[in-house]
C-alpha cells in the first residue's frame, strides 16, 4: 500500500507535462450521455497536457459485457464508469485497482457517507470514485392528491396505503405505482429500514454472505405490496396503461410512485409544480436510515502505462470539483456526491431553482444515519441475482405463486449463486 | 381444371385475401402510424386515419436518431456478407465438384454442418472469438509451452474486430448453406462442359472464369440478393458484435428507438424508423420475387 | 458423384481454404470455446479458469429455471413451427390454383422475408398494445380481456402470431415449388378414379409434398429458434415472470448481462446438442425420402 502510494505520487510530480491520451467508457445514453459528454469536452478544453476520448457503450451492461471482453484481449480503457450492482464483480475481478491508492491526495473523506459507503471496501478505502449518484425519492402528484383530500405526501407505508384507499375512493385508479425492481423494492427498502439483504453485512464481512431477505420485515413489506395490489392500490409497470411506473406517474395515470431522484426531470417536464418529492416512505416504528446510492461510478483499470493513468487521475480530479458536480446535477438530475459540491450547491443563488430540487432531498435522504447493514451491497453475481428475483416475484404478483414462494424461490437461487461466486474467486480475498 | 371446382376455387380465393390480410395489414398499420405525429396519437391513441405527419416524422428521424448512419452500415454489412458468403461458397463448391482427390467429401460435410446451428446458438462463445480473432494463434503456441521455452513468454496475440464491419460481417458469412446450394447446382451441370475445357487445353482456373461463371451468374445473383436480405435482417449478432450506437445495423437501432420510459413512446416515430428499415430489404424482394424463389426452390432439390 | 475432372493437388485446398478458415474461426471455434468452458468455472476477466469436470452440468440441470426455459424452448420449437409450417402450406395450396389473385399472393407472401423478426416485434408490440393498440378497446370494455404483459397465455399468442407472420416466406416458397412439381396428369387421373379434391390432398398432394414438408420442418425448428431472440428481445425480454425465457435468450442474458461465462456456456452446449440431435435426426430421414422420390 504504502509502496503503490510513493509510487504514484512520484510519478504524479515526474510526468506533469507528458500528454497522453486516454479512453473513458460510460454507459448512460440520453440526457446522461449528452452531460457527460459535455465534461469531457471542458476538459479537453481546459487543459492541454491530456486528453480523454469519452466513449457511449448503450448501457452499462453491455459497457460491461465490451469490458471483459476487451480486458481479455488487452484492449480495455484506463477508466470505465459501472453500476452500482456490478461492485464486487468489479471488486474481485483483478482488472481494477482502488482509486484512493490510484489517487491517495485526494480528498476522498469528502464523499457523502451514502455515496461513499457503497463504493468502499470492507475496511473503508474507496475503490471507485462516484460519479453519477441518485437515490430512491417519493413521488406525488398534488393535483390527484388533492382530489382525495390529501394534502401532504405520507411518510409511512401505513399513511401511502391509506392515501392510496382514499385515492381510490376519490375515483383514482392508479394510486401508487412501482416496478417491482428490486433496487426499489428490496435493497432501498432494506437499507432505510437498517434491515439486511443478506448476511455478513450485506457480503461486507465476507463471501460467504447468505440471502435472507425471505423473511421478517422485508418478506412482509413485498407481499404487502401484493396484497394492496389485489386491493388495486398499488400498480406494476404491467397493469398501467403507459406500461412503465415513471411514464405512468408523468401522464397523471398515477397519483404516488417511489423513483430515483434520476426521473424529475421528465415528471417535472410533464407535470411542472404539481410534482412533490420526499423522502421514501418507512413503516411506523422504524428509525429511519440512509438509503442508498444508486447510479454508477468510475473504475481505473489496470494495465496501463503511467501516462496514461496521470491522464485518468487529472480527470477524475476535473470530475470531482464543485462546479462540475454542480454542472453535471443541473443536466441530469443526479445529486452532488461530496460534501463540498453540495454546500457550494446550496450556497448558490441557484439553489432553489427546479433543476437542483432533488438534490436536497436525495441527498438528506443519503446522509441518514446508517447502520452496517445500510452501507451498501456486496454480493456475488448481483446484476443476475436482480433478474431472478423480478422474474420470482412477478409470478407472484400474476398470480403464479405465493410471494413467500417467490421470495423463497429467489432466495435460494441467489445463494446459489453466491456459492458459485465464492468458488469462481476462491482464495481472493474479500478488499 | 378438371372439374367444375368453383366452390374450391372460391374457398381457396378467401383463403388467399385472408392471408394477404394477414401480411399485409400490420405493413399498412405501420404506414398509416407513421402518418400521424405523437401529439396526434396521443389524443387519439390507436387510430387508422392517416394523419399529415410523415415528412416531419422521417425529418425527426434522419436529424434526431442514428438511424441514417445505421442504414448505411447495414447497406455495407450486407453486401459484405453477400459478396463474402456467394465468393466463399463459389470456391469451395467448384473445389468440391470438380476436382478429384481426397478430403472433397470433409470439405463439403465441414460447410454443410454449419446450416444446423445458427450464431443465435453460440452467441456467447463466438463473441468471445471475435473480441480476439488471435485466440486460436496464442492457444497453439502456447500448448505444452513450446512458444516460452522459445521466446522466454507466453504468445499473447490481440486482434479485435468487435466494433468494425470485419467483426460485424465474418460471423455471419461463417454459414454454409450457400455451398450446398452451389455444389447441388453444379452438380446438375453436365459433365461434357469441363470434359471439353480440358480438351481444349484450359485450365481449371480458366474454366472457371470464362465458362461456370458465365453460366452461373442467374443462380448467383439471386443468391446474392437472398444472402443480402439475410444478412440484413440480422439482429441479435449485430446487437451484440457492435455496441455503439454510431457502428451498429439499422434494425437494432430501430429496436433501441424504443425509448427509457419517461413518457409514452413515440409510435409514430418508430414506425417511421420501421418503414426505413424495412423498405430497401423490401423492395429488392419484389422486385426479384422470381429469381429468388428459383434460388431457393434450387436449394431445395 | 458427379463431375470431379480436373486434377490438382493444391489448387482445391487452396479454393476452399478462405472459407474452411472463416468456417473455423466463427463456427467451430466457438463450439470448441463453449466446450472448454462447459468443463471449467471461468473468471468473467480471464483472471483464471479452474477444471470443473461435470459441475456447471449439474448446476444446470438441477436448477428449476433451466428447466422451465428448456420447456419453453421446446414448445416454442413446437409450436412455432407447427404453426408456420400449417399457415404456410394452406396459403400453398390455395396458391397452387389458377386464380386472379395467385400471382400477386405468390410476390406478397414472400414480403416478410424483408422483415427482421426484431423489426415485426416492434411492430406487433404497438398493434397488440394493451392499451394503445388494436385491442385497447376491447380492453376497455372488459378490463384485463387481453393483456400480454402480464397473462403468459396471451403473450405466447403474440409471438406466435408475430413468428407465423415471419415465417410464412421461405415454408410457403418451397411448399409452392413442391406442389407445382406435381404433375398435372395425376390430379386427372385421381378425379378420374372419382377421389374429390379432399381426397385428392390426402393421397395426392401431401404424400408427393413429403419431401418438401421434411425441409421445411426441418429448416423451420432451428430457424425458429434463431428467429425467436429477435422477437422476445423486442416483445417480451422473456416474461411475464420468466414464461417466454427460451433458452436462446436465458444464455444471453446469463452471459452477457449476469458475466456467467460457464453457466452460460454449459447451456449452450447442452442447446446446440439438442438442436443438432433433432436436426441430425430429420436429415438422415429426408436424404432417403428425397433420393426416393426423385
Amino acid at each position: 500500500m504504502l509502496k503503490t502510494t510513493a509510487l504514484s505520487a512520484l510519478a504524479l510530480s515526474a510526468a506533469a507535462a507528458h500528454a497522453a491520451d486516454i479512453d473513458f467508457w460510460y454507459g448512460n445514453t440520453g440526457t446522461g450521455e449528452a452531460a457527460i459528454q459535455a465534461a469531457c469536452a471542458a476538459f479537453n478544453e481546459a487543459q492541454d497536457d491530456h486528453r480523454v476520448t469519452c466513449i457511449g457503450q448503450g448501457g452499462y451492461e453491455t459497457g460491461m459485457q465490451k469490458a471483459i471482453a476487451a480486458y481479455r484481449s488487452g484492449q480495455h480503457p484506463a477508466l470505465i464508469q459501472f453500476f452500482d450492482a456490478g461492485t464486487l464483480d468489479l471488486m474481485l475481478s483483478g482488472a481494477v485497482m482502488p482509486v484512493a491508492e490510484f489517487a491517495p491526495d485526494a480528498d476522498w473523506d469528502g464523499y457523502i457517507t451514502g455515496a461513499r459507503s457503497y463504493y468502499e471496501t470492507s475496511q473503508g478505502a474507496l475503490y471507485s470514485q462516484p460519479y453519477n449518484g441518485s437515490t430512491l425519492i417519493f413521488y406525488g402528484n398534488r393535483a390527484l392528491l388533492a382530489k382525495a383530500g390529501i394534502e401532504a405526501l405520507p411518510q409511512s407505508w401505513e399513511g401511502v396505503a391509506e392515501a392510496a384507499r382514499a385515492l381510490k375512493a376519490a375515483g383514482v385508479d392508479c394510486p401508487f405505482v412501482t416496478d417491482g425492481h428490486p433496487w426499489r423494492v428490496l435493497e432501498q427498502f432494506a437499507a432505510r429500514h437498517g434491515l439486511p439483504v443478506a448476511t455478513r453485512n450485506n457480503g461486507y464481512g465476507g463471501l460467504d454472505a447468505e440471502y435472507v431477505f425471505n423473511q421478517g420485515p422485508v418478506a412482509q413489506h413485498l407481499q404487502n405490496l401484493a396484497d394492496w395490489r389485489d386491493d388495486g392500490l398499488v400498480k406494476l409497470d404491467a397493469d398501467t396503461a403507459a406500461g412503465n411506473y415513471a411514464t405512468a406517474f408523468n401522464t397523471g395515470e398515477c397519483a404516488m410512485m417511489e423513483g430515483s431522484t434520476g426521473s424529475y426531470g421528465a415528471a417535472h417536464a410533464a407535470l411542472g409544480d404539481k410534482v412533490e418529492i420526499a423522502m421514501a416512505p418507512i413503516y411506523d416504528g422504524y428509525a429511519r436510515h440512509n438509503t442508498l446510492i444508486g447510479g454508477a461510478s468510475i473504475w481505473v483499470m489496470k494495465g496501463h502505462s503511467e501516462a496514461d493513468y496521470d491522464a485518468a487521475r487529472a480527470f477524475l480530479d476535473f470530475l470531482r470539483q464543485d462546479e462540475q458536480q454542480i454542472e453535471f446535477t443541473r443536466a441530469t438530475g443526479y445529486v452532488p456526491v461530496t460534501e463540498s459540491a453540495l454546500a457550494a450547491l446550496q450556497a448558490s443563488p441557484e439553489a432553489a431553482s427546479l433543476e437542483f430540487a432533488t438534490a436536497g432531498v436525495g441527498v438528506d435522504s443519503l446522509n441518514q444515519p446508517g447502520n452496517p447493514d445500510s452501507r451498501g451491497i456486496r454480493l456475488g453475481f448481483y446484476v443476475q441475482f436482480r433478474d431472478i428475483f423480478m422474474e420470482e416475484t412477478q409470478k407472484a404478483f400474476t398470480g403464479g405463486q405465493s410471494m413467500q414462494a417467490a421470495l423463497d424461490n429467489a432466495a435460494a437461487c441467489g445463494n446459489a449463486l453466491l456459492r458459485r461466486f465464492e468458488q469462481t474467486y476462491q482464495g481472493v480475498a474479500l478488499p | 381444371m378438371i372439374e367444375n371446382t368453383r366452390s374450391i376455387d372460391r374457398a381457396a380465393g378467401a383463403v388467399l385475401i385472408a392471408g394477404l390480410a394477414f401480411v399485409l395489414a400490420p405493413l399498412a398499420i405501420v404506414v398509416v402510424t407513421a402518418t400521424q405525429s405523437y401529439e396526434d396519437f396521443l389524443a387519439r391513441n390507436f387510430s387508422l386515419v392517416p394523419g399529415t405527419h410523415l415528412i416531419g416524422n422521417l425529418r425527426e428521424i434522419w436529424t434526431r436518431t442514428d438511424l441514417p448512419r445505421q442504414t448505411l452500415n447495414s447497406v455495407i454489412v450486407a453486401a459484405i456478407v453477400a459478396t463474402g458468403r456467394v465468393g466463399l461458397a463459389l470456391c469451395t463448391a467448384y473445389a468440391v465438384v470438380f476436382f478429384t482427390g481426397r478430403g472433397r467429401g470433409l470439405v463439403y460435410a465441414a460447410a454443410v454442418a454449419s446450416i444446423m446451428l445458427p450464431l443465435e446458438l453460440m452467441i456467447i462463445t463466438a463473441y468471445q472469438v471475435t473480441a480476439n480473432v488471435a485466440l486460436p494463434v496464442n492457444a497453439v503456441a502456447n500448448m505444452g509451452g513450446w512458444w516460452a521455452a522459445l521466446t522466454g513468454g507466453p504468445l499473447d496475440l490481440h486482434w479485435n474486430l468487435l466494433d468494425s464491419y470485419a467483426g460485424i460481417s465474418l460471423p455471419l458469412m461463417a454459414q454454409g448453406s450457400a455451398t450446398l446450394i452451389l455444389v447441388q447446382f453444379f452438380r446438375t451441370l453436365p459433365p461434357q462442359l469441363a470434359r471439353a475445357a480440358i480438351i481444349d487445353g484450359a485450365g481449371p482456373l480458366r474454366f472457371l472464369r470464362d465458362i461456370l461463371l458465365p453460366l452461373s451468374k442467374g443462380p448467383l445473383t439471386a443468391l446474392g440478393i437472398y444472402m443480402f436480405i439475410g444478412a440484413w435482417v440480422q439482429y441479435m449478432w449485430p446487437l451484440v458484435a457492435a455496441s455503439s450506437p454510431a457502428r451498429t445495423m439499422a434494425v437494432v437501432g430501430l429496436a433501441r428507438l424504443q425509448e427509457d420510459g419517461e413518457r409514452i413512446p413515440d409510435f409514430p416515430l418508430q414506425m417511421t424508423g420501421a418503414i426505413l428499415v424495412t423498405l430497401p430489404p423490401l423492395i429488392l424482394i419484389a422486385l426479384f420475387q422470381r429469381r429468388i424463389v428459383r434460388g431457393l426452390a434450387l436449394s431445395e432439390k | 458423384m458427379k463431375q470431379a475432372i480436373f486434377r490438382s493437388r493444391l489448387l482445391p485446398w487452396a479454393l476452399a481454404a478462405p472459407q474452411l478458415i472463416v468456417l473455423f474461426l466463427f463456427f467451430y471455434l466457438p463450439i470448441l470455446l463453449a466446450f472448454f468452458w462447459a468443463f471449467h468455472l471461468e473468471q468473467p476477466f480471464g483472471g483464471g479458469s479452474q477444471f470443473v469436470g461435470l459441475q456447471n452440468f449439474r448446476r444446470v440441470l438441477g436448477s428449476a429455471e433451466f428447466w422451465s426455459s428448456a420447456g419453453a424452448t421446446l414448445l416454442y420449437m413446437v409450436l412455432a413451427s407447427g404453426s408456420s409450417i400449417l399457415a404456410a402450406l394452406i396459403l400453398a395450396l390455395a396458391a397452387d390454383r389458377a386464380l386472379k389473385v395467385s400471382p400477386v399472393a405468390r410476390n406478397v407472401f414472400l414480403w416478410p422475408k424483408a422483415v427482421a423478426s426484431a423489426s415485426i416485434g416492434v411492430v406487433f408490440v404497438f398493434i397488440l398494445n394493451p392499451y394503445l393498440g388494436i385491442l385497447a378497446p376491447l380492453n376497455d370494455l372488459w378490463p384485463g380481456i387481453w393483456n400480454p404483459r402480464t397473462n403468459a397465455v396471451h403473450t405466447w399468442i403474440m409471438l406466435f402470431a408475430a413468428n407465423v407472420w415471419s415465417a410464412i416466406p421461405f415454408s410457403f416458397i418451397i411448399l409452392l415449388a413442391g406442389l407445382q412439381a406435381i404433375p398435372q396428369e395425376l390430379h386427372k387421373a385421381g378425379a378420374m378414379d372419382g377421389a374429390g379434391p379432399w381426397r385428392r390432398l390426402r393421397d395426392i398432394q401431401l404424400p408427393l409434398l413429403t419431401p418438401q414438408l421434411f425441409v421445411v420442418i426441418v429448416l423451420e425448428v432451428a430457424d425458429s429458434l434463431s428467429g425467436s431472440f429477435g422477437l422476445i428481445d423486442t416483445m417480451t425480454q422473456g416474461g411475464p415472470g420468466g414464461a417466454t425465457n427460451l433458452l436462446v435468450y436465458k444464455i444471453y442474458a446469463d452471459g452477457f448481462k449476469a458475466y456467467d461465462l460457464s453457466g452460460a456456456a454449459t447451456q449452450t452446449v447442452i442447446l446446440m446438442a439438442l438442436v443438432a440431435c433433432v436436426t441430425g435426426l430429420q436429415y438422415v430421414f429426408l436424404e432417403r425420402k428425397v433420393k426416393y422420390d426423385r
